[in-house]
């Protein structure tokens, strides 16, 4: 099986035409099909970074305060990072439960979502309409309330099997695992669509089942979208403060993700602690750039039908 | 539907495991009465549960349960000091105790929601303007201090008294009074006008930027603005003559209500106050010596002492001929309604934490001055400031513990939020005790 | 997909034709674990099932036997049986979707169908045992220091020495003196026993406690009772229930309360807080509709509701697909660092970043007014709040459509475009006849998602602003920039007593009719959509 990737290619006519119409002048060609796109880029990421720098310059500030910070703090001190890992919060423990959490159920939620996607994608039934609209539908739901619901249910389930009960780890991991389907289902069956049906056609046809055509052919083929997936969903629980709250806010903070750890830590009463925040926020936002880092490759360079030969 | 073979096996082996798991959870069960397994759940395992005297305990009764002894919610200034004393308890008394941190808001709402579930604490730590909800709600338990209520401060007692039973025991009494930069203004102002002038003066000659730190929120702030309404003669609600408040009198548009509204246009309109004074910009001015004055309370002075400025605390002096008088909170120990060890958590609060030694503790702890007259006392004696909350808080009026309150806090913010942003004081305050009307009958 | 295809794939779910024979060892195998696999996963779900019955029957828990018994169900009948080859893909994300998305979703409306809120919260029982458990102190009693004992057979006493020194005995027939013999003293003088009745130990209190409470001493007026483990008062209970009747009379004054519509009522209207909760049927949807608090300023709120969820998702998607394309060009230098940049505001916790701006926006300290060097009232000016809402959830926004872009935009074949430029279309009319139009199949579903996100999303609306600036002269309070959803749970929450969910809960039943219909009828449009790929 070979196959090429299918990013934007320079097209051989598209850059003769660009070339005359830009004039000689070699920036000016530079100009017209790349040096734009470097503005634009520029222009984006400071309105993206503008926000960031701030909390960055934040974190360094001796000053706790929101209002007194400036962009360049007067002085820099690294006494928030400090306080983050010098025991007066689990902030270790937090960051490990969060990656635990958010990894694991990620994971299992994009492999639900992918099952979903595929039937959908592949199969005619009846109810799959419905199902679809179902499937969208359901997570518009305002979640204000769940909170009481999701509380009660987790308080039940703890009677009956401690260990994914309240106050666990897998217990939230449950919860989030509800809602594997949903939006993300609707991307993946998009991109399930565009392989395709003659690759499993003739692996139908090779004697394959329905079970070796989904693993053996379809997901790697999908990477890009299961590593889009995966990150959405992993942004999402990182984010998530309702129902962690709800599942593990009545624990002792040890057992606190970041997010209700972190919001937990600035809203003491009175007492506004943005240094540390700041700090702790920004450190949070780690793992998901270099996740994004680490599957760039697999969400750009992806693989498609167009271009699978043999 | 026909089975196939493989099928016949998987369901075989599935009940199988299924009979085996039962077995299993059996044994497990019977298992679990040995004295050192006092974490059973994973709910008390991440909780702090001290185990008392070591693992000496004498096994005749079945004593173990999943949870520990006494369960205790409080925020996380208080959440340490309550350790240590849970510590000694548990130790005095042999059993265990566990100290749950949670934010001071979610202790509220969380106890109403966990509690009728079975999830819910033996004590929480909270404030008094919560009984009327949390009495409403049914999740408090009555508790008779009759043997240590001559200890505390009678308002403080009362505050907790909600209805004619007493649902708390009290450990703090809060207020916000003035804090004054010695450095800056030496003398004290004998009138609020007095007040206004010189902080206007030092802004004019450049001393500060901000003549008066008012805490407003962004958004306008009625529990800090209350002393001015006060002093004009407004009120938030009438009092009974029982001294109980009358949800159907709304005086935030009466005659005096609306003459603060009007006078706090006028300070807003001279710049002495901004909308834009955040916790953190009081904070900050004053710190920095920006500001010579702020309204604030004892939570406040741990910032002021850290930046090392010169203050000293006072009552707000008259407004226009008339006494400001703050809003008053009180700060206690309550029981859960759905406690699971109901007499060892009164014990723990009658026995130790009505004891003057405790309430200095948890005055060192939070800063709020002790309830507990001996204790404040011996608090005020080092602590000048403390007098100070003290003295400015004797007039005050106890904040409205009645559900109905909860109707009023974003109407009348927004009113300010209103007159800040030039509407019509009068009229801004008479839109807000409409809606106020409003929300109580729609209630 | 025809019919006819999806019969071959179910087909293959079949053993392998045999005339494969020996050739295809490896898939034999695979096939095997495959078994194995399923197997395991089979029994544990039946497992977990028949472990968890015993106590969810001791616990009286229907509800969850009932999830739990259809899941084990559902999955027994998709993968025991050879057919139903949709639902072996399907049922594993279904079972947690039911669990965790419906059950919620049917609870809520179950509330919204009950007077449920912060003084009908308990159940009737819980109730009553709230109020016949209220007593007071009788006026004028000693208070005494108490020791609890049992008798061998474990009938409670209480050894009590009031404030005079004198040491009674107390039994539940009644209050009786003591000789000194009948008492036997360790050697500091402690009661360690009356008669045949010892003292109890910590551990034994601790056992018994809520019977200890419960345990009175009949005295004139009251009955003594414990209040610590080592003090006891004389008290009196506020009230009696009368099991016949149902009634509650309030003991001081012999006003008779009457239960109805979940909480005890007197004849002059007066009522004991707690209620408990119970069915009204549709009070409460009939309370959104002719309510004057909601129908006050609900239209202005309404349409800006629309306007902001609307203007949301195509300042997003415009942003978030516009940087896509510009940055999905081969050869672009720096590609990888701009995008991971441009993900940065996603990847940072989302209700920090709100309080972050608004911070950035204060109108007298924040830092963009420091820098323009003006004194722009951002949120505090109607229309330059709705303004600032909308840039702070572009800012929020754009990453995720900026992400699910780039991901779908490589599922573009490239022959495609190729084909179109060879056609002599321009990169433009490649992108407006081509791309766009497959791109949208795969997300016109999430813009609809985006909408109903943004249709109710509360954080954004309450962290930045609170809703405000107020409205100058609405019914209820209510703010520029705020949506359905932060308004009427204000009203839900902050109105009458504090929070009333069933209200609250019938609201979000009818903002989710509203949501999903207009997210349905948008749905039936991407139908046409859909058949392009």
């Amino acid at each position: 099986m070979n196959v090429k990737p299918a990013s934007d290619t320079p097209n051989p006519a598209r850059e003769k035409s660009g070339s005359m119409a830009a004039g000689r002048s070699p920036f000016r060609r530079w100009f017209r099909t790349l040096g734009w796109r470097h503005i634009v880029a520029w222009l984006a990421m400071s309105f993206a970074f503008f926000p960031v720098l701030w909390i960055v310059s934040a974190s360094f500030n001796p000053l706790q305060t929101l209002t007194s910070q400036t962009l360049i703090p007067d002085s820099l001190t690294f006494d928030n990072y400090r306080q983050l890992f010098g025991g007066e919060v689990p902030y270790t423990s937090w960051y490990w439960n969060t990656l635990l959490i958010a990894g694991g159920a990620s994971a299992v939620m994009t492999m639900l979502s992918a099952l979903a996607a595929y039937a959908f994608s592949r199969m005619r039934f009846s109810g799959r309409r419905v199902g679809l609209l179902s499937v969208l539908l359901i997570q518009m739901f305002p979640q204000v309330l769940a909170f009481v619901a999701i509380f009660l249910i987790m308080v039940q389930v703890k009677d009956v099997f401690p260990s994914v009960g309240l106050g666990t780890r897998a217990g939230l991991t449950l919860v989030y695992l509800g809602g594997a389907l949903g939006v993300n289902t609707w991307l993946m069956k998009g991109f399930f669509d565009t392989i395709p049906r003659s690759l499993d056609e003739s692996a139908t046809v090779d004697g394959a089942s329905h079970h070796q055509i989904f693993f053996k052919i379809i997901l790697p083929l999908t990477a890009p979208i299961l590593a889009v997936v995966f990150l959405l969903s992993f942004i999402f629980l990182i984010n998530d403060f309702v129902l962690a709250d709800a599942v593990l806010g009545q624990g002792s903070p040890e057992g606190y993700t970041l997010s209700v750890g972190l919001f937990r830590f600035l809203n003491d009463q009175f007492n506004q602690r943005w240094g540390p925040f700041a700090a702790g926020s920004l450190l949070a936002g780690i793992p998901v750039v270099v996740l994004f880092l680490f599957l760039q490759k697999y969400i750009v360079s992806g693989l498609t039908q167009g271009a699978v030969k043999g | 539907m026909k089975l196939r073979p493989k099928v016949w096996l998987a369901l075989l082996l599935a009940m199988s495991m299924a009979l085996t798991a039962c077995g299993d959870s059996e044994e497990t069960t019977t298992t679990t009465t040995a004295p050192t397994e006092t974490t059973t759940s994973a709910m008390a395992e991440e909780t702090t549960t001290t185990v008392a005297g070591g693992d000496t305990t004498t096994t005749t009764e079945p004593v173990v349960r999943a949870d520990a002894d006494l369960v205790i919610w409080a925020d996380d200034t208080r959440t340490p000091v309550i350790q240590e004393f849970a510590d000694d308890f548990a130790a005095e008394n042999n059993i265990t105790v566990a100290v749950q941190e949670l934010s001071f808001d979610g202790l509220r709402d969380r106890l109403i929601t966990a509690a009728p579930a079975g999830e819910g604490p033996d004590i929480i730590i909270g404030a008094h303007d919560w009984l009327g909800q949390l009495v409403s709600a049914g999740v408090v338990a009555p508790l008779d201090i009759g043997a240590v209520a001559d200890q505390f401060a009678p308002a403080a007692v009362q505050a907790f008294n909600y209805q004619g039973t007493n649902y708390g025991l009290p450990y703090a009494i809060e207020n916000i009074a003035l804090v004054r930069n010695t450095d800056l203004v030496p003398e004290s102002p004998a009138t609020f006008e007095e007040l206004v002038d010189t902080a206007l003066q030092l802004e004019a000659d450049g001393e500060v930027t901000l003549p008066l730190a008012l805490q407003e929120n962004g958004n306008g702030d009625p529990f800090h603005n209350y002393p001015i309404v006060t002093a004009f003669g407004g009120y938030v609600f009438g009092e009974n003559a029982d001294g109980s408040y009358n949800p159907e009198d709304i005086g935030i548009a009466s005659e005096g209500g609306v003459a603060a509204a009007e006078y706090f246009a006028e300070l807003s309109n001279e710049g002495v106050i901004s909308i834009d004074t955040l916790y953190d910009v009081m904070i900050e001015t004053f710190s920095n010596g920006d500001a010579p004055f702020a309204i604030t309370g004892p939570w406040a002075l741990g910032e002021f002492d850290a930046a090392g400025v010169n203050y000293v605390v006072e009552p707000i002096p008259s407004v226009q001929g008339g006494e400001p008088r703050p809003f008053v909170g009180v700060q206690g120990f309550m029981l859960s309604a759905f406690a699971e060890n109901p007499l060892i958590a009164s014990t723990f609060v009658l026995d130790f934490m009505a004891t003057q030694q405790a309430q200095e503790a948890l005055f060192e702890a939070g800063g709020r001055p002790p309830a507990h007259t001996a204790a404040f006392l011996a608090v005020a004696a080092d602590n000048p400031n403390i007098e100070g909350f003290g003295e400015a808080g004797q007039n005050g009026y106890p904040m409205p513990a009645i559900p109905e309150m909860g109707s009023v806090w974003q109407a009348w913010t927004d009113a300010y939020a209103l007159i800040f942003t030039g509407t019509d004081p009068e009229q801004a305050v008479t839109d807000a005790a409409d809606q106020i009307r409003t929300l109580i009958d729609e209630g | 997909m025809t019919e006819r295809e999806a019969r071959q794939v179910q087909d293959s779910d079949a053993p392998p034709p045999e005339n494969g024979r020996g050739t295809d060892a490896p898939r034999r195998s695979s096939l095997t674990w495959a078994l194995v696999g399923k197997i395991l996963f089979l029994g544990a779900v039946n497992a977990l099932f028949f472990v968890g019955l015993p106590s969810m029957l001791a616990l009286e828990w229907w509800a969850g036997i009932a999830v739990l018994g259809l899941a084990t169900a559902l999955v027994n009948w998709a993968y025991l049986t050879k057919k139903n080859l949709p639902a072996k893909y399907l049922i594993p994300g279904t079972i947690f979707a039911l669990t965790f998305q419906i059950v919620p979703v049917i609870y809520s409306g179950y509330i919204s169908l009950t007077n449920s809120s912060i003084s009908h919260r308990l159940s009737e029982e819980q109730a009553l045992d709230n109020l016949t458990g209220r007593a007071s102190n009788v006026p004028g009693t000693t208070r005494f220091d108490m020791s609890i004992l049992a008798d061998p057979e474990g009938t409670l006493a209480l050894f009590l020495v009031d404030d005079e020194g004198t040491e009674t005995f107390g039994t539940q027939e009644g209050q009786v003196a003591l000789s000194a013999d009948e008492v036997t003293r360790d050697e500091d003088g402690d009661v360690v026993a009356v008669g045949d009745y010892t003292l109890l130990g910590i551990a034994a209190i601790s056992e018994r406690q809520n019977e200890i409470l419960d345990f009175d001493v009949p005295v004139e007026r009251g009955a003594i009772m414990a209040v610590t483990i080592t003090t006891a008062a004389v008290y009196e209970a506020l009230y009696t229930y009368d099991e016949d009747t149902g009634m509650l009379t309030e003991n001081a004054t012999g006003v008779v309360y009457e239960p109805k519509d979940g909480i005890f009522t007197a004849a002059d209207g007066r009522t004991l807080d707690p209620g408990w909760q119970v069915f009204i049927g549709f009070d409460n949807y009939t309370r959104a509709f002719t309510n004057d608090s909601i129908r006050g300023p609900f239209l202005r709120v309404l349409v800006w509701n629309y306007v902001f969820a609307i203007l949301s998702v195509i300042l997003t998607f415009a942003v978030g697909l516009g940087l896509a394309v510009t940055l999905n060009r081969a050869g672009m230098r720096g590609q990888k660092i701009y995008r991971a940049f441009l993900v940065v505001p996603y990847a940072l916790p989302s209700f920090m970043t709100a309080l972050i701006w608004a911070g950035m926006l204060n109108q007298q300290f924040g830092v963009i007014n420091e820098l323009l060097g003006a004194d722009i009232p951002w949120l505090r000016d109607p229309t330059l709040a709705k303004a600032s809402v909308l840039m702070v959830n572009l800012w929020l926004g754009f990453p995720y459509m900026f992400l699910v872009s780039t991901g779908a935009l490589q599922s573009i074949p490239s022959e495609l475009k190729e084909a179109s430029y060879v056609d002599g279309a321009t990169p433009r009319q490649a992108f407006n006849a081509i791309t766009f139009p497959l791109l949208m199949v795969s997300l016109a579903p999430l813009l609809i998602a985006s909408f109903a996100f943004n249709f109710n999303n509360f954080n954004v609306i309450y962290l930045l602003n609170q809703g405000g600036p107020p409205i100058e002269g609405a019914t209820t309070p209510a703010g520029h920039t705020d949506i359905l959803i932060s308004y009427t749970y204000r009203l839900a929450f902050e109105s009458g007593s504090g929070a009333q969910w069933g209200f609250a809960s019938a609201i979000a039943v009818l903002i989710f009719m509203m949501v999903a219909a207009v997210s349905a009828l948008s749905f039936r449009r991407t139908r046409a959509l859909e058949d392009l790929a």
